[in-house]
């Protein structure tokens, strides 16, 4: 499947690049790197910044796929206002749910028969699910008016743009907390301790959760030794 | 072979005994055996089958689990069910709880949030809110994990299922439980015998003991799960419960779990097999123990029946009873040989016994019979009622021909004889009796009616046996006296006829006959004079005053005075009356006791010398000494002691010797009478004149006394002849220096005619009889000798 990872990269990169022509010129972009305690780096964290000078975005279409049986991207951090797209590139059927406050919804999708995308106005976390397929889970931020979001590459990097003053950088992953909306939000003093460079960070975070075996569900009987031939 | 001091048992005792014992051993041995294995085996069997047990349970509990955890995640992917626990709906969630667990006959429905605080639960003793207080169990689903396990929850034990709740993120644990109670726990098991208890630990652990069991009721369960995990002990004591259940803890549940699984195991099944083996084996043993006692009471009943009836027979042989053997059963071939010896030894005995009895009445040498065997075989010849003829023989000069010709021709001699006795004698009946006498028995014919017939009869016998005899080299005659009675005129029996042919030849042998025949009262003097030897033996040995000494005054002529008296004894018998010294004397001369006698005489002669002393008696005592006497040396040491004790002098006493002792041996009576004369004896030759001595040898002998016999003297007076030979005795004896005493004086004529011619004494009647010695001192008190010259 490299070839079909490969064609979600160029995705993510068009839509990078799309958001980078509609922001203001005179923003600065921060490289901000997130990492564990050990220093492994998350990928598929939200790095949330909150600067002054804060220009509304154009709303846009996202895309949130449905590849092997997976969503994808894992995490896709939208603009509140901004309307997500759900295809089907499997050939079997999803039906794509969320229980959330900030985006209720469910859509039966069929493979080939895109249905019309859904608007995420409130800002805050969405969980998708499937309800055929339980191991699907994904996330879509919808990123507060004020703030801009990217979601870090697998090597824990996350390139963001702002213009102004940094007041502050929310840090948000699915294993941060077993609650699905908490974040971590660190200040401007706060931040200095994470300081790399002039527009970079290094934000080290403590997840909660343990990182999910791709294994699925398996079972831990009582059994004892004595079951385990 | 040993002997115990007691005494064994018999054999069918110990046959018995070791049949029993090896019967019972055996069973035993095999019993041991069977316990052990069988203990081994059932051991084994036991614990594959708990392994099996455990094997088998396990899987069904999985199988059931599995169908829990179907069931459980059919619920949480419930896009409704998801959607009323995002939204918090709580009556939703229940009644679909409610719904769902009934669709899966659960018996318990839970679902709590991710810190295991209850939402909601069919159970109403988990109240909303209520903490789920099973923090691992949680914690497990809240990794991701399903949770599988028993769990109690209220008073009842669950087997329960939590699985996360994810919408998708997981944010709630759901779980269903099916109570575990008996009948569920048969349900997954197989094997009637093995049993499952679950239990919130052992009985008396906690106070609240929560048990589900299998077993029938909770006596067995406690019983079940407090035995050892396995079978201890086939053996159990009488009265003693046998153990019922093995039992041990299944690692089925997590290890932090408060519930705990017991498997059991019901051992019934094993101990009626074990016990119906072990009784089965001890039936066997009791029947081969009965067929062994049967045949070895047989085999022994075999073996010492003819044991019992040669016991018998040897009874039988002890008493002398050989009676016959044929009928002892050959049982065996020991009993055989056994029969075989004692059989042998019953032939044997008889001919030992026959060879005994030979011996015992035959004589070795010439195979005569002896003198019991004699009187036997004449007892039997008697019974004919035919006269015969008992001879007695006996060998004249057998010891010259030992001395001189040698024992062993002389044994030839005697067998020789035999031979001819043997052929000569009524039906062989013949007998050696000593070294040299014969008897043997001859027909009489009813023409030998005369005793010269009969004579002559035992004179050609005599003849025939005289005849000269071939022995090696030499040429023997032999001469016989010969005795001979018949039977039945001379004799009543046998041993009558015995003992008078005895008589019949002692006097041939000492009247030096040839042939002499029984004469009747021959045999009754024999008797007497065995009798009268027997009492004076007795009388002479109790010294019981029958004897007495009388003593006879001897007169001196010439003096007029009593200065001698001769001792004689006398023998008054309480029976037999007096019994004169001629008789008893000479017999007791002939048979040697003759010494015992006249030291008897000595004894009293010199204790009444004392005696006579000591009341002024003033006498010379003589004492009458045989040949014998002279030369026993007892009595010399014994007068010697008798003067001394009595404190007398050699002279005091006077030794009379017979004229014929004195002649027999004339050199050694010389020494004698030297010898008694040198140690101052009186001596005095008695009796003389009727032994024809040479008066050469007379006088030699150193007496001082001659006595003249009173066959010279009785008659003196009236016959011439005996006139002249006692005047020429006196006047040889006056010259030879002897003075001349003359007894038998019984008148005055004689003793006038023996003063007139120089006699120096007389004794006899006329003078004085003989006396005690009390009759004698007082006779001497009251002597006269006027009366006699008057």
């Amino acid at each position: 499947m490299p070839e079909r990872q490969a064609v979600r990269r160029i995705q993510s990169s068009v839509v990078a690049l799309l958001s980078l022509f509609c922001a203001d010129s005179f923003a600065e972009s921060y490289q901000i790197r997130v990492t564990d305690m050990t220093g492994q780096p998350l990928p598929d964290a939200v790095v949330a910044l909150n600067t002054s000078g804060y220009s509304s975005p154009a709303k846009t279409i996202r895309i949130m796929d449905q590849i092997d049986r997976q969503f994808s991207p894992h995490v896709l951090a939208v603009n509140a206002g901004d309307l997500v797209s759900f295809p089907n590139s499997d050939n079997i059927r999803h039906h794509v749910y969320s229980f959330s406050e900030a985006k209720a919804f469910e859509i039966k999708l069929y493979a080939d028969r895109p249905e019309s995308p859904i608007d995420f106005l409130r800002p805050g976390i969405v969980v998708l699910g499937c309800n055929i397929h339980d191991d699907m889970v994904g996330y879509i931020y919808v990123t507060p008016e004020g703030q801009s979001a990217a979601v870090t590459d697998k090597n824990g990097y996350a390139s963001v743009s702002g213009a102004g003053e940094l007041k502050s950088v929310s840090i948000w992953h699915e294993r941060l907390s077993l609650m699905e909306s908490e974040q971590t939000t660190l200040g401007a003093e706060a931040l200095e301790n994470y300081r790399s460079g002039d527009y970079s960070f290094l934000i080290t975070v403590d997840p909660e959760v343990p990182p999910r075996e791709p294994a699925g569900d398996h079972v831990h009987h009582g059994f004892g030794n004595s079951m385990r031939r | 072979m040993s002997c115990s001091r007691t005494a064994p048992f018999s054999l069918r005792a110990q046959l018995l005994t070791f049949t029993a014992a090896l019967v019972m051993l055996s069973s035993g041995a095999v019993l041991l055996l069977v316990l052990f294995s069988s203990g081994s085996a059932i051991r084994e069997t036991v614990n594959q089958e708990m392994r099996d047990g455990v094997e088998n349970f396990t899987s069904a509990v999985y199988a059931r689990r599995q169908q829990l955890i179907s069931n459980a995640s059919l619920l949480v992917s419930d896009f409704g069910f998801k959607q009323a626990v995002a939204t918090h709906d709580s009556n939703t969630i229940l009644s679909m709880l409610e719904n769902h667990g009934e669709r899966v006959n659960a018996d318990l429905m839970v679902i709590t949030d991710l810190d295991g605080r209850i939402i909601s639960a069919t159970e109403p003793r988990l109240p909303e809110g209520r903490q789920f207080d099973y923090p691992n169990a949680i914690a497990q689903v809240r990794n991701g994990e399903i949770f599988a396990d028993f769990l109690i929850v209220g008073n009842a034990i669950y087997h329960m299922i939590l699985v996360p709740v994810r919408t998708p993120r997981l944010s709630a644990v759901a779980g269903i439980g099916m109570q575990v109670d008996s009948d569920s726990i048969r349900e997954w098991l197989s094997d009637p015998n093995i049993h499952i208890t679950f239990a919130n630990g052992m009985p008396g652990e906690s106070s609240n003991w929560i048990v589900e069991s299998s077993l029938p009721d909770l006596n067995s369960v406690v019983e079940a799960i407090r035995s050892p995990n396995n079978l201890v002990s086939l053996i159990r004591l009488p009265f003693q419960r046998s153990q019922k259940y093995s039992s041990r803890e299944v690692d089925l549940v997590s290890r932090d779990n408060s519930v705990k699984v017991f498997m059991s195991e019901d051992l019934a099944t094993y101990f009626e097999s074990y016990e119906s083996i072990r009784n089965q084996i001890l039936a066997t043993a009791l029947v081969i123990l009965f067929v062994a006692v049967i045949g070895s009471y047989m085999i022994s009943r075999r073996l010492t029946h003819p044991l019992i009836i040669l016991t018998g027979k040897a009874r039988d042989i002890a008493r002398g009873v050989y009676s016959d053997m044929s009928e002892i059963p050959v049982t065996s071939s020991d009993i055989g040989s056994l029969t075989r010896a004692f059989k042998r030894m019953k032939v044997d005995l008889v001919e030992r016994e026959e060879r005994i009895s030979y011996q015992a009445t035959h004589d070795s040498l010439t195979d005569l019979l002896n003198r019991d065997a004699m009187i036997e075989a004449v007892s039997v010849q008697a019974r004919d009622d035919n006269p015969f003829i008992l001879l007695g023989l006996n060998l004249v000069g057998f010891k010259t021909i030992n001395d001189t010709l040698g024992m062993e021709i002389g044994d030839e001699c005697l067998i020789a004889v035999a031979k001819r006795l043997r052929k000569l004698a009524l039906n062989g009946i013949a007998s050696r009796h000593s070294a040299d006498e014969f008897s043997l028995i001859l027909e009489i014919t009813e023409e030998q009616s005369t005793t010269a017939q009969r004579m002559l009869l035992c004179q050609r016998v005599l003849n025939e046996l005289s005849a000269p005899m071939q022995l090696d080299d030499i040429s023997l005659t032999v001469e016989y006296r010969a005795g001979f009675i018949v039977y039945p005129d001379q004799a009543d029996s046998p041993g009558q006829l015995l003992r008078r042919g005895k008589v019949a030849l002692e006097h041939a042998i000492t009247t030096a006959a040839p042939l002499y025949y029984f004469r009747e009262g021959q045999d009754q003097v024999h008797l007497k004079k065995v009798k009268i030897l027997k009492y004076l033996k007795e009388t002479l040995q109790n010294d019981d005053d029958q004897l007495q000494m009388y003593y006879q005054p001897k007169y001196n002529l010439r003096t007029g005075e009593i200065e001698k008296a001769e001792a004689l004894i006398r023998w008054f018998h309480p029976d037999e009356g007096f019994i004169p010294p001629d008789m008893f004397i000479e017999l007791a001369e002939q048979t040697g006791m003759i010494g015992l006698v006249t030291s008897w005489v000595i004894g009293r002669v010199l204790d009444d010398q004392r005696a006579l002393k000591d009341a002024g008696i003033s006498l010379q005592l003589s004492i009458n000494m045989s040949a014998q006497d002279l030369s026993n040396d007892n009595l010399r040491v014994l007068i010697d002691q008798k003067l001394i004790e009595n404190n007398l002098n050699a002279t005091d006493i006077c030794l009379e010797v017979t004229e014929r002792d004195m002649m027999t041996d004339v050199d050694k009576s010389l020494d004698l009478l030297n010898y008694y004369r040198s140690r101052g004896f009186k001596l005095s030759i008695d009796d003389y004149g009727v032994g024809y001595s040479a008066l050469s040898k007379l006088a030699m002998m150193p007496v001082h006394e001659l006595k003249i016999d009173k066959c010279f003297i009785l008659r003196l007076a009236s016959r011439a002849d005996d006139q002249i030979i006692v005047r020429s005795t006196i006047s040889m004896a006056h010259e030879l220096g002897l003075s001349v005493i003359a007894e038998g004086v019984e008148d005055r004529e004689s003793l006038d005619f023996l003063s007139d011619l120089g006699c120096d004494y007389i004794q006899g009647y006329f003078i004085a009889k003989p006396m005690s010695r009390d009759a004698l001192s007082h006779w001497l008190g009251e002597f006269n000798s006027d009366r006699l010259l008057g």
